[in-house]
């Protein structure tokens, strides 16, 4: 082999003491590097990127429409319920466009083809021959057709214009547009026709003025757009993203009203868990002795009560309050921060005497908090992550299940009970709760295990 | 073993009695307690006599006790004008009946998916698998369920009913009626098996990097034998407790599964009798007593299986000798 | 010296890491010889325990075979499959681990684990293997092997599971036996048994022993041959009185100045620093940096194995006929001193 012999030399022959080198690479802090550790999780990345949309919706949603004819005008706002999904873009994809298939009697189609008030309303399903003679030969024997509607047009077609028992009440003598009309007075009628909302008028009546026979008492019977008048714009410019519910309520709201109550409550109740637990942990811990073995007992009990017991006594006694639900809730959740709590400050104790014998007084509460946090706050973070997704989980199972039953407040669960009901006629007031949820709760656990995993690598490979 | 074992037993009885008066106390502090249940006095004064309505709160406790001792009877329901025991009671079959056979499949299923997942780490099967658990974990029970319903009766027309057939139908048809309980049965099972499919996955994982499975294959196991003999074995001991434990559980009617499918069974009373005004109280007192019941029983079977499975534990203080 | 038994030839082994590709033996060679204890020196990371999975096929999912050949009746084991390498474990080539208590699992019986090899490997009908178990439980010296066939692992003592371990591996009387450290999770004192009963065996049936260890003492009285290892390399390989009366490689130097000793009361000499890591191996001779005794070509190339006797090599430049004479370290010095006091 040949080699340069002029390096056969010595390096350290002046110095046979050789030093430790510096290390050359940086310290990287523990949180920079759980969030390189949680970057490189895609699945949990995503997630959280999710979990953000889903506050922004919650944020802004229940803003984003000034619908709130449901509280204001009820009686009004029923006729408007059952409204598809309409959303600008999709519908042109032909998904979400607010149509839905109806089954009606014939001569009611007919008369929606024919009406001009009825345009656009009929988009498929009306035979061609049955356009002009409605009582063509072929369709002697059928009663009612189905068609696919533009529920939007359709709706106001039969709150404004024409009930769908028009024939049907016409046959048995009754009046068939009862319904729809509306009786003005001469004041009602003129502002009414200034803002554009009559339709046509049916009928004047007269009736004599006593003290004026020259201009006697005018009743006009019309017909208003129903949709002009309460909701303000006109069937094919109103979108209900999520369609409306059986009162007339805008699901997109209610929606994000629900989840924006349930992710507050929960936000609540984790951190009233944490806050009394791991205050009344750490004392316990911190004591120790016959405060222990007291708390012990105690917390035994407390332990072994089913949460649906406290939520069934509580909501029997105090009525459906949130902030009974939310005691519910801590009565018993409080339990697992005290665990953590205690559990800490008990490992610290046992170093006191080491502390002790280097520090003065004051010093210990700041060693806890300098090295015991950081070690626990990995832990509570992960644990308080995916505490807010179980709060909403078993918030919306016993809301569905209707334990839990707001007075004034709406909940994810409910929604998604009252869709169930509907599921067969109205799929969609079902499926947007539920996809909801559904989305909600994997994009927390993943979020939460991303953490997880995050700040503690050893439990890797565990989901 | 014995002696620790009877400690336990007696603090959970302790503890068991004390949180069933506490129950109790609540419910009797209740504003509207004493209402006549049909508006007839005789009726109201010989059920105040039996029941103690006038005496202080823990003799009500006591005359409680003692009815259901001597008389086997926990109280009358006002909704359903009978021995709330006897209702109750009569009900249970048709929980067990929905949920023993989801139980029982669930646990070779969960077992199974979870080995798959960890012996095939990290490749598809894993991946799909992990989506899998992730996904059925995460969504509500009860929104499962009624998407199912939705799309696999509403849309697909798959089954015969979203519901179970009633009693008077399985007289009826009996093969039609049964057949109602196939999705059900299905949903329930695949609801049961990401949990425990997770945890056997974890643990499965963890072993199969312990050290004792290096010595396996140096013995000359071959990969197979060694995970089969050794580490599986390692892996479900940990769970075997739960399962036990679950068993007993399957007498509590799940009160979801009651509703969606419309089963005769225990998790309807509770339902009504909440819902009822005013409440039912004598049927939420023996709900409550028998679910916490429920819940001793669990305890008692769970550490008695612990012992039994753990060697270290079974043996004793372990005496080690050299 | 009796014949091969076993051959390594330039081994080359690498792992895949998130970090990069971490080259963790570099080009090992050496034979193992029947009835011989070979001895594998070194620090953690130097690879010597890679190499003895290697023998016997256990490496990680990330490992990758650079390079060499083991040549093991008359095949190489780098290239057995899984399904014909499992019939050579347990049979042929054996391994005990360092820590016992992990090794064994806990919630069988010893018995059970012992019998379970010949049941499975000899194909032998449990009674018989139940009887053999306890036969081979008395030999390694465990009392009231009767009774304690039917214990659990947490029952026994640490040495007492190391015997057990053992029993485990020889019950199928393989013929060649890899021991990983297996003192170092013991006491001292049980630490001697352990060593003496591996000895006592090896006489009793003929083993070959390859014995891995950080611990230079240990090996005294156990090694025929030594190999010391550093950074994925044999720096220095000989018989055990050529490396310990006679070593030429500046880290034998230094690890043998590194062990206490009683007799003198010169200053203990701890070696600096720490061992490169293997993902960016230096250039140059690896333990140049920590070396006392480096010289610039340290810094440029690594050094080649230089002869020092036929059976003595030591990957030294300090070796080359035109490299500068140095002095050996006190330790050393006195280790040679005290060499023939030893042996009166």
């Amino acid at each position: 082999m040949i080699i340069d012999k002029s390096k056969l030399v010595l390096v350290h022959s002046k110095n046979p003491n050789l030093a430790d080198k510096p290390l050359k690479t940086k310290e990287i802090g523990y949180y920079l590097d759980s969030w390189n550790r949680f970057k490189k999780n895609k699945g949990a990345l995503s997630a959280f990127y999710t979990i953000l949309g889903i506050l922004f919706f919650v944020i802004v949603g229940p803003q984003l429409k000034s619908y709130d004819l449901a509280k204001t005008r009820p009686d009004e706002a029923f006729r408007f319920g059952y409204l598809e999904p309409k959303i600008p873009i999709l519908e042109d994809l032909g998904i979400f466009d607010g149509t839905r298939t109806i089954t009606a009697g014939k001569r009611f189609l007919h008369a929606v083809m024919n009406e001009s008030f009825g345009e656009g309303v009929i988009i498929s399903g009306f035979p061609e021959e049955l356009i002009d003679n409605v009582n063509h030969p072929n369709y002697a024997n059928v009663t009612e057709l189905t068609v696919k509607v533009d529920s939007y047009r359709y709706t106001n077609y039969i709150q404004s214009f024409m009930p769908a028992t028009y024939f049907s009440d016409l046959d048995q003598g009754k009046n068939p547009l009862a319904a729809v009309t509306q009786t003005l007075t001469r004041a009602q009628f003129q502002e009414y026709l200034s803002q554009n909302y009559i339709i046509d008028i049916i009928e004047i009546i007269e009736s004599p003025n006593p003290t004026n026979p020259e201009e006697p008492f005018l009743q006009y019977k019309v017909r208003v757009d129903r949709f002009k008048m309460f909701i303000g714009t006109s069937p094919d410019d109103t979108y209900f993203w999520f369609g409306t519910t059986r009162i007339g309520q805008d699901l997109f709201t209610e929606l994000w009203t629900g989840a924006r109550i349930s992710l507050i409550m929960a936000l609540l109740v984790v951190v009233i868990n944490a806050v009394v637990g791991l205050t009344i942990g750490s004392i316990v811990g911190y004591y120790g002795g016959v405060l222990d073995l007291l708390f012990d007992r105690f917390v035994e009990i407390v332990a072994s009560i089913p949460f649906l017991s406290v939520l069934t006594l509580l909501t029997l006694r105090f009525g459906n309050e949130l902030w009974v639900i939310i005691f519910a809730f801590t009565a018993t959740g409080w339990l697992g921060s005290y665990g953590t709590g205690r559990l800490q400050f008990y490992r610290f104790k046992n170093r006191e005497y080491v502390l002790a014998a280097r520090t003065l007084g004051a010093s210990d509460m700041r060693i806890m908090f300098k090295h015991i946090l950081p070690n626990t706050l990995g832990l509570i973070v992960t644990s308080y992550a995916l505490a807010i997704p179980a709060f909403v989980f078993t918030e919306a199972s016993f809301s569905f299940l209707g334990i839990i039953n707001y007075s004034d407040a709406i909940s994810v669960g409910l929604l998604i009970d009252q869709g169930q009901q509907e599921m067969q006629t109205y799929p969609y007031l079902l499926l947007f709760p539920a996809l909801y949820i559904a989305i909600l709760m994997i994009s927390f656990n993943l979020f939460g295990n991303g953490l997880r995993d995050a700040f503690n690598p050893s439990l890797r490979g565990v989901e | 073993m014995t002696q620790y074992l009877l400690k336990r037993f007696f603090l959970m009885l302790i503890t068991f009695v004390i949180t069933v008066f506490l129950f109790f106390a609540f419910i009797k502090l209740m504003p509207d307690q004493y209402l006549d249940p049909f508006g007839d006095p005789a009726w109201y004064e010989a059920l105040k006599a039996r029941e103690g309505w006038d005496q202080p709160i823990p003799v009500q406790f006591w005359i409680w006790i003692r009815n259901i001792i001597t008389d086997g009877s926990f109280g009358f329901s006002r909704n359903k004008a009978t021995d709330v025991g006897a209702y109750y009671f009569s009900k249970i079959p048709a929980s067990i009946q929905i949920n023993i056979i989801p139980y029982f499949l669930s646990i070779p299923f969960g077992i199974g998916v979870g080995v798959l997942a960890a012996l095939y780490k990290n490749k598809w099967i894993d991946n799909i698998i992990s989506v899998g658990i992730m996904v059925f974990i995460s969504i509500p029970y009860f929104v499962i369920i009624v998407l199912a319903q939705y799309f696999f009766f509403f849309q697909l027309r798959w089954v015969p009913s979203h519901v179970v057939a009633t009693a008077s139908q399985f007289t009826e048809d009996f093969w039609w009626s049964l057949s109602t309980y196939i999705m059900p049965i299905t949903l329930l099972t695949i609801v049961g098996v990401p949990g425990l499919a997770r945890s056997v996955r974890a643990e499965l994982t963890e072993q199969l990097t312990q050290d004792y499975m290096l010595l396996a294959r140096s013995k000359g196991l071959t990969q197979r034998q060694a995970t089969f003999r050794h580490a599986l074995k390692n892996a479900i001991v940990p769970f075997l407790p739960g399962i036990f434990i679950g068993i007993i559980g399957i007498i509590n009617g799940g009160l979801i599964t009651e509703r969606l499918f419309r089963v005769d069974g225990t998790g309807r009373i509770y339902l009504d009798a909440f819902n009822a005004i005013p409440p039912d109280y004598p049927m939420l007192m023996l709900i409550n007593a028998f679910g916490q019941f429920v819940g001793l029983l669990s305890s008692i079977v769970g550490d008695v299986s612990y012992t039994l499975f753990d060697p270290r534990i079974r043996v004793g203080s372990g005496k080690i000798m050299s | 010296m009796s014949e091969k038994i076993l051959s390594v030839k330039d081994l080359a082994i690498s792992f895949k890491t998130q970090y990069g590709i971490l080259h963790a033996i570099r080009g090992v060679s050496f034979d193992l010889h029947r009835g011989e204890t070979m001895a594998i020196v070194g620090e953690s990371g130097s690879g010597k325990s890679v190499t003895s999975r290697a023998i016997i096929g256990l490496l990680a999912g990330n490992s990758i075979y650079e390079n060499g050949e083991i040549i093991y009746q008359n095949r190489d084991l780098t290239k057995l499959p899984e399904e014909l390498f499992h019939e050579i474990r347990g049979s042929r080539i054996s391994m005990i681990f360092q820590d016992p208590m992990s090794s064994l699992n806990p919630i069988q019986t010893v018995g059970q684990q012992i019998s379970e090899s010949l049941i499975f490997k000899s194909g032998m009908p449990e009674d018989l293997a139940k009887k053999r178990a306890i036969e081979l439980m008395t030999q390694v010296g465990i009392a009231d092997a009767e009774k304690r066939y039917y214990q659990f692992p947490f029952q026994f003592s640490g040495g007492m599971r190391q015997r057990i371990v053992i029993s485990i591996a020889l019950a199928n009387n393989a013929e060649i036996l890899i021991c990983d450290e297996p003192t170092t999770a013991l006491d001292v004192t049980i630490q001697g048994q352990i060593l003496e009963l591996i000895n006592q065996l090896k006489v009793e049936r003929n083993l070959s022993v390859i014995f891995i260890t950080h611990d230079l003492g240990v090996v005294a009285n156990m090694a025929d041959r030594i190999a010391v290892m550093y950074a994925g390399k044999i720096v220095e390989i000989g018989k055990a009185e050529e490396v310990f009366y006679n070593p030429k490689h500046p880290y034998t130097w230094a690890l043998l100045s590194s062990m206490p000793n009683l007799a003198t009361s010169n200053r203990l000499d701890a070696i600096p620093g720490t061992p490169p890591n293997m993902i960016f191996p230096p250039k140059g001779d690896p333990f140049a940096e920590r070396n006392k005794y480096a010289m610039e070509i340290d810094f440029e190339q690594e050094p080649p194995l230089f002869k020092v006797s036929d059976t003595h090599y030591a990957a030294t430049w300090l070796l080359h006929p035109d490299a500068p004479k140095v002095s050996l370290p006190e330790a050393v010095i006195t280790l040679q001193k005290n060499r023939g006091k030893i042996n009166k």
